[in-house]
């Protein structure tokens, strides 16, 4: 899909489905988050580095995530 | 004594806050709102018998929801991420399960649906799930409960009206 269908699939007017749809991606991005940093410790990254990639601290992927 | 000190129904108004904000949790969400509430009421039999719909057929719901809302968007049926493990919830929550540092604050909605409930209540702390529902009935689209009880294809007036038939004055 190329980012021009994206957008005149975003000018849907049903402000409904459009304002579910943007919750929805934000549930989506949290979740894509949670699985591929669970993924990147299996495969040894530190805290740090994962940190890092996401643009927040250490620390706040650590409290965010390391409950297990 | 007040009829809820004795209600075999009671619950814990944090119990259902906690296990609302593990809903809330699973599916990524930052906030808690009224479909978590709804969800969290799903856990008690008695409910999922009230509502004629199981905990199960309304997480299924919930998610088809969002499917739905980004197939909207052109992302297909593939795009989805695994949700995330819930947390155990216990019974009776003390402060410190409540004020977890990652705790996921309520939607205004959802407050207000959980101040309602207890409003006739002499101990604030204690709820049935029926009167946490009853205030849940009364919303509509596009509150997210609303949506979601739609969605379900449960007849709100009739359950409102089930529901008052059991509950003496409320």
């Amino acid at each position: 899909m190329g980012i021009e269908e994206l957008s005149v699939n975003l000018s849907s007017d049903d402000p409904a489905i459009g304002l579910r749809a943007s919750l929805a991606l934000h549930r989506l991005a949290e979740r894509v988050e949670a699985s591929h940093v669970a993924s990147a410790r299996e495969k040894g990254w530190s805290w740090q580095q994962i940190g890092d990639a996401l643009g927040v601290t250490r620390q706040s992927v650590h409290t965010k995530y390391n409950k297990e | 004594m007040t009829t809820e000190s004795v209600a075999p129904g009671a619950h814990h108004a944090w119990a259902i806050y906690v296990q609302a904000g593990e809903e809330a949790r699973r599916r990524g969400d930052r906030r808690t709102g009224t479909d978590h509430l709804l969800l969290a009421l799903l856990e008690d039999p008695s409910i999922e018998v009230a509502l004629g719909v199981t905990l199960r057929q309304a997480r299924q719901a919930h998610a088809s929801l969002d499917h739905e809302a980004l197939g909207a968007l052109g992302l297909g049926a593939g795009t989805d991420a695994p949700e995330l493990p819930m947390r155990a919830v216990p019974k009776k929550p003390r402060l410190r399960d409540v004020a977890q540092k990652d705790r996921l604050r309520m939607t205004p909605a959802a407050k207000k649906v959980l101040e309602d409930a207890v409003k006739p209540n002499r101990r604030k702390l204690q709820v049935t799930a029926q009167q946490v529902l009853a205030q849940i009935l009364t919303l509509q689209p596009p509150d997210p409960a609303a949506v979601l009880l739609g969605a379900l294809g449960v007849n709100t007036p009739e359950v409102q009206r089930r529901l008052a038939a059991v509950t003496p004055d409320s």
